[in-house]
């Protein structure tokens, strides 16, 4: 069982990873916006971190930024949850550190086929 | 924890999202410039329409997508926020509200005429951008060869850049899906990893030639490597009966690598590459702790709670503290110290539990006050008269089925300030006010009450013209002698209204008698003062809780009642003296004269009073009342129980509660004490035979 | 040893039948239709109301419910007796202005659960009643007595 991450300032859409992810019995905890989910990543060293870009606070980008630097979190991988298809803010993102992204919307077949592709039991 | 409905926990927040989108739309209109309030409606919508799509609202993913391109560009400084802007954006988060709310009740036709509204707004230049369609690119790059690209299996070259781990992908990982399409046969290629002790173990030396046997297509091996596309050379040759022949090769953006070439090295020296998480074994469990820490410490995260749980919670703890007070009756009679020990130890408990249940039902106010600025804009438009809207005290936490019935009295409360109380512009001037009426409304802790105001600086109350409707309409007999107060009182008569011409707002049905009466069955009460030309401002007073109240239990006679422990503020033993002098009405009390009641009296109980009678002194701001009793029992966690309605005509009971026994005593209505001990000091005796 | 009337009366419109609690108040029999009676309880002790009206004196603890109790001898002006083995406490279910309001009535005695038909109505005597004819639905035959059907609503409001 993994520690996933879900980060977002939308509770529907982190109940609705959450319970999209029920079946592969990952635990997945949850924040509210991307300082809350810095904090969360440091203390809880999730498998995988499954965030949006548009937050208060501090933004997906500058999340993915920070979790980045962070050296305890090396090699975690990062998802990052679009609205937008062009290829701009995918760029941006993996420039930034991102390893992936989901476009919203997603169905929960797409969700957990990423989440098994970058989780590993 | 429970599982929620995704579905209904969006309808939950999108109800937040829009009183947060109209809250800064609102706010725009007195601060166009203001860069946090743009962001913060922006978001909301830009959180509405990526939630609405996933939860099967299309036509609000769609609607709101035009709605979003609008404030992007106010975002960005393309369009400025003007009034025209404010006033169609707040009706396209009607129409969306409708859209989730009664989508059955909403028109297309509507929808598309605010939508060229907002149009109308849109920069020309930056009109809509043309949206792609996911990793368009690299999609329109496989299709034309996809369909043909059915082979018995694929040869890849599978070429990573170097710094393919820092974004957290695990090559091997790739490896293992490709996997999955087939039996493959990899071969790693190390010729370009270096040297140990220039390896730098954070970057990929490796390179692989796979073979992968399968009737998969060329698009499910980009679908393995989609997220790292444009980190990696792929080349991938169908396997043919015939040999290897080079389909297509995807080069991405050149990866600019500047490290030469190196000596080819020991492959063991690979090993090290495959990143291994660092986390120890004990690591989960201890992380665990961690975040519930956190969750403790910070108190950042909310969990949202059905209001229907709450309720059943606290009914729950009500009955729990009429169980645990009946305890603490049974221990009170036994010499056994263990069981007076757990009955102290379980009192406690439950006052914690109570306070603490109290304190997960109480909401701040302010969101009731966000409701109203809609009201207020769209009010003063309507009726042309300018409005400031100012509010106060937003943070004053109240039972949340408390804010939940005040909202209506609010309402009208507000609706009557606009369209009775201030005046309209050029009266306004004539009088020589400021053009631009002003409502405030207010919330303030008072002892175990909270205060809200709702003040206008209109015209006041016109005292003649209440009383001259109230003839007309036979409430008062021509003539009679009212005070002033009196005859404001008159306002909360059934089917008053002096309003003298029928505006927009009026067949509503609700009066102020609604708001009255709302606000006793709240067990508040409600003030009015007024200063003609100057104008109105109307208290609510209100209990901080429905629920259960700290106590004190008293008897009186054979009876015993409970006075809200709020509202006392000291209790003593009545002297001697005072006992003897029982044609007095006050009490010195150090130097103030206080008015009392006997309540023997007051309740018309029958025999001799105990011999030493106990004083309490209740009050309420600067008012003070004494009130004279047989014997002071204790504290008492008081669950409140309204009275019937058949009590309703009932008034020195405010309610009622359960005691340890079983048996049901009333709770005192410390305001209306207050009101007839005000009374004895206006030398109205009420019971001068006593 | 509560007796709990759960039995439902069958429809009224058309047989006219009724399915009636009867009580036993002072010298009078009252039948109070079932569908108005929640529960049937042992008198508990009642906590005086200073202020009510004389014929709703006093409130009960009915399973966490404060309720009023109401005194129908008050009402009929029938003379007070102490509680005997028999005293019941009938808890009514009535409606005051479309609202469902809870309301105890003590009975001296509860007699039995039986049909009565509206088509034995007697007129209501003019002459001789002590009571108000307001508060009274109609009076039947029951046993060779007459029983009163009231019209609860009209005595408590």
């Amino acid at each position: 069982m993994a520690t996933i991450l879900t980060v977002d300032d939308s509770p529907s859409i982190r109940q609705m990873i959450k319970v999209a992810l029920a079946p592969l019995g990952h635990n997945v905890i949850e924040a509210g916006d991307g300082a809350q989910g810095l904090e969360k990543a440091k203390a809880s060293r999730p498998q995988l971190v499954i965030t949006d870009l548009n937050m208060p606070v501090m933004n997906g980008m500058e999340l993915i930024k920070a979790l980045r630097a962070t050296p305890a979190l090396t090699g975690l991988p990062i998802v990052f949850l679009t609205t937008e298809s062009n290829d701009t803010v995918k760029q941006e993102a993996k420039k930034a550190g991102a390893t992936g992204w989901i476009t919203k919307p997603f169905s929960q077949d797409q969700l957990q086929a990423v989440v098994n592709k970058l989780v590993r039991s | 924890m429970t599982t929620l409905d995704p579905v209904e926990v969006f309808r939950q927040e999108a109800s937040d999202l829009f009183e947060a989108l109209e809250g800064a739309l609102l706010d725009l209109g007195s601060r166009p410039d203001d860069r946090e309030l743009i962001d913060t409606a922006f978001r909301a919508l830009h959180t509405i329409k990526g939630s609405g799509a996933m939860f099967g609202f299309d036509k609000v993913a769609a609607f709101t997508h035009e709605f979003e391109t609008a404030f992007d560009q106010v975002r960005k400084g393309e369009i400025s926020v003007s009034k025209d802007l404010i006033s169609v954006a707040l009706s396209a988060k009607d129409y969306i509200r409708a859209l989730i709310e009664a989508p059955e009740g909403t028109d297309s036709i509507i929808g598309d005429a605010i939508l060229d509204e907002l149009r109308r707004f849109v920069a020309p230049a930056a009109a809509v951008v043309p949206a792609e369609a996911p990793s368009a690119a690299a999609a329109a790059a496989v299709a034309p060869t996809a369909a043909a690209a059915r082979s018995r299996g694929w040869q890849l070259h599978i070429e990573f850049d170097r710094d393919v781990l820092r974004n957290g992908s695990n090559p091997l990982d790739y490896l293992d899906d490709l996997r999955k399409l087939g039996t493959a046969f990899a071969t790693a290629r190390t010729e370009d990893v270096p040297l140990l002790d220039e390896l730098e173990p954070e970057l990929c030396f490796l390179k692989w030639d796979v073979t992968l046997n399968s009737d998969c297509d060329r698009a499910a091996i980009d679908d393995v490597f989609m997220f790292v596309q444009d980190e990696m050379v792929l080349s991938c040759e169908p396997l043919t009966d015939a040999g290897a022949e080079v389909e297509t090769a995807i080069e991405a953006p050149a990866p600019v690598i500047a490290a030469p070439p190196l000596a080819p090295s020991a492959p063991e020296a690979a090993a090290p590459l495959r990143p291994e998480p660092e986390k120890p074994a004990a690591a989960p469990a201890k992380s665990k702790g961690d975040e519930q820490r956190r969750f403790d410490d910070k108190g950042l995260a909310t969990v949202r709670v059905q209001a229907q749980r709450l309720d059943e919670l606290m009914d729950r703890v009500g009955e729990l503290v009429i169980a645990q007070a009946r305890l603490s009756q049974l221990a009170a009679t036994t010499d056994d110290i263990s069981i007076k020990a757990i009955a102290e130890e379980i009192e406690r408990l439950a006052a914690g539990l109570r306070d603490t249940t109290m304190g997960a039902r109480m909401v701040p106010i302010g969101s009731l006050f966000g409701r109203f600025r809609r009201l207020v804009h769209d009010l003063s438009r309507d009726l042309g008269k300018p409005v400031d809207f100012v509010t106060s005290g937003e943070d004053t936490e109240l039972d949340k089925t408390m804010i939940e019935r005040l909202a209506d009295p609010l309402v009208h409360l507000i609706r009557n300030a606009i369209d009775h109380g201030i005046e309209d512009t050029a009266s306004r001037a004539a009088a020589g006010k400021t053009e631009i009426g002003r409502i405030e409304i207010a919330a303030i802790h008072s002892g175990a009450q909270v205060l809200v105001t709702v003040r206008d600086n209109g015209a006041g109350l016109n005292a003649a013209r209440i009383r001259a409707k109230a003839e007309e309409q036979g409430l008062i007999q021509p003539g009679a002698v009212l005070s002033d107060d009196d005859v404001h009182q008159l306002l909360f008569q059934p089917g008053f209204s002096t309003a003298q011409t029928i505006s927009t707002l009026s067949g509503r049905g609700v009066g102020m008698d609604v708001v009255k009466r709302t606000i006793d069955a709240m067990r508040g009460s409600i003030d009015i003062s007024t200063q003609p030309g100057r104008g109105t401002t109307v208290t609510l007073r209100l209990p901080l809780t429905l629920a259960i109240i700290e106590g004190l239990l008293i008897r009186v006679g054979e009876g015993r009642y409970i006075i809200p422990l709020a509202a006392v503020e000291e209790c003593a033993e009545l002297s001697a003296e005072e006992e003897r002098v029982r044609g007095r009405d006050f009490l010195n009390m150090r130097g103030d004269l206080v008015p009392f009641l006997r309540l023997r009296d007051l309740f018309d109980v029958a025999g001799q009073p105990d011999r030493h009678q106990k004083i309490i002194i209740a009050s309420s701001g600067e008012t003070r009342v004494g009130l004279i009793a047989d014997q002071i029992i204790g504290s008492h966690q008081s669950v409140i129980k309204s009275l019937s309605k058949l009590h309703s005509d009932v008034t020195m009971f405010s309610g009622a509660t359960i005691l340890g026994d079983g048996s049901a005593a009333l709770i005192l209505d410390v305001a209306q004490l207050l009101a007839i001990g005000a009374n004895v000091g206006d030398g109205k005796h009420l019971n001068e035979a006593a | 040893m509560d007796q709990i009337v759960e039995t439902r009366p069958r429809a009224e419109a058309e047989s006219e039948q009724m399915q009636v609690v009867m009580l036993g108040i002072g010298d009078e029999v009252f039948a109070l239709n079932t569908m108005l009676v929640r529960e049937i309880i042992d008198p508990v002790p009642a906590t005086r109301v200073a202020g009510a009206r004389p014929y709703l004196p006093c409130v009960v603890n009915v399973r966490g419910n404060v309720i009023p109790l109401a005194d129908l001898r008050s009402r009929f002006g029938m003379a007070k007796t102490a509680a005997t083995a028999d005293t019941r406490i009938v808890v009514l279910e009535i409606e005051i202005d479309r609202d469902p309001v809870l309301v105890g009535v003590v009975a001296d005695k509860v007699h039995e659960v039986t049909q009565i038909s509206r088509a034995d109505a007697q007129p209501t005597p003019r002459v001789g009643m002590r009571w108000n004819p307001e508060f009274i639905s109609f009076i039947t035959k029951w046993r060779d007595e007459f029983v009163i059907v009231p019209n609860m609503e009209r005595i408590l409001s």
